[in-house]
């Protein structure tokens, strides 16, 4: 449920890196925390994100909750497939789910996210 | 047993649309900074109004009923005749962020008399119109809805919504086709009577353990909604 080849934030978004791009999603704890999911508004490609600043909202049948990007960069591609159907975030979170794709700014802020043992351990997995 | 020791419970002044949202989103910000200890908000409304969570389609403004985002989520909620409060705490794990609230609000409704219970079955209704659906965690009386509610969760705060149906909605709220009367009950048609903001607010401050205070919340001009 915890893919050993990905880093995890403390706000439960995991990044996987692919060269100096990461690709951005919600881990299994948070989807199945917040339930079927309905609605994922995110920022627009191009857009700057700041490591631990909110970067959209995804919203299930009874809770907002805000989404914090786990690095620094800029926003190049946001997943238009999980925003017009937010169920592939519940169904796929480490796959067809994804979130969004960001270019890193500081590929050092990388050490401060989880490993997936640590991550589990802050969950209480 | 939920405790409520520490929690402040004020009840403001009726408020215009914008201004009940953005006084909602101010007490968010003051206890995110520690300037407020977790806080029930309860209030009223000074014009029909609909509010809502950014997922929906809303009809335009206009008619005199003022039309405004909501921070939590969920579906469009008919303001005017209702009860609303809104509650800025620690964020919980998953339904521990509700259940405590609405029983809390189940337990002041049965203490003014409503024989009310929080829905524990599968949603039933559309849910883009929140009384005229039922969802867990709303309160009801006898399967109709007498209280929805919603939330937003940030990484170091919570803020729950609620509307408890007073009475019914303004008629322009009504043909908005934004009530159901099978699916929704009013405090005034099970009791008989009007029931005020203040008699709410004792009942809950008896569950809570909590003295009402009459406290306005001033507002910044601008936040999240703009």
């Amino acid at each position: 449920m915890y893919p050993e080849e990905l880093k995890y934030s403390e706000s439960h978004e995991w990044a996987r890196v692919e060269d100096n791009v990461v690709a951005v999603g919600l881990t299994h704890h948070a989807q199945s925390e917040l339930g079927d999911m309905v609605y994922l508004e995110l920022p627009p490609e191009g857009t700057e994100v700041t490591a631990g600043g909110e970067f959209g909202v995804v919203e299930s049948v009874k809770a907002a909750s805000d989404l914090y990007a786990p690095l620094s960069g800029k926003i190049v591609e946001v997943n238009q497939g999980a925003a017009d159907d937010p169920a592939l975030v519940n169904r796929d979170c480490y796959g067809e789910g994804w979130l969004v794709k960001i270019e890193l700014k500081d590929p050092s802020e990388l050490e401060n996210l989880k490993t997936a043992a640590e991550y589990q351990e802050f969950i209480g997995a | 047993m939920a405790d409520w020791r520490g929690y402040r419970l004020l009840v403001d002044e009726a408020g215009g649309a914008r201004k009940n949202m953005a006084r909602d989103e101010a007490l968010l910000e003051a206890y995110r900074r520690g300037e407020m200890p977790p806080t029930w908000r309860l209030y009223t409304w000074r014009e029909p109004a609909i509010t809502y969570g950014r997922r929906f389609r809303v009809p335009p403004e206009g008619g005199g009923v003022a039309v405004v985002p909501r921070l939590s989520g969920g579906g469009l909620v008919p303001h005017g005749a209702d009860f609303t409060y809104c509650l800025v705490r620690e964020r919980r794990s998953g339904a521990d962020n509700y259940e405590d609230v609405v029983e809390a609000v189940a337990e002041a409704l049965r203490g003014l008399g409503v024989e009310a219970a929080v829905w524990r079955g599968a949603p039933a209704g559309a849910a883009e119109r929140c009384f005229a659906s039922l969802a867990p965690y709303d309160v009801h009386w006898r399967g109709r809805k007498i209280a929805g509610c919603a939330q937003r969760r940030l990484r170091d705060a919570l803020l729950h919504h609620g509307s408890i149906a007073a009475a019914e909605p303004p008629p322009a709220l009504r043909r908005l086709g934004l009530w159901e009367e099978p699916r929704s009950a009013t405090l005034a048609e099970i009791l008989g009577r009007t029931v005020t903001v203040e008699e709410f607010a004792a009942a809950l401050g008896e569950v809570l353990g909590v003295e009402p205070e009459n406290q306005k919340v001033v507002a910044p001009v601008a936040g999240r909604l703009g």
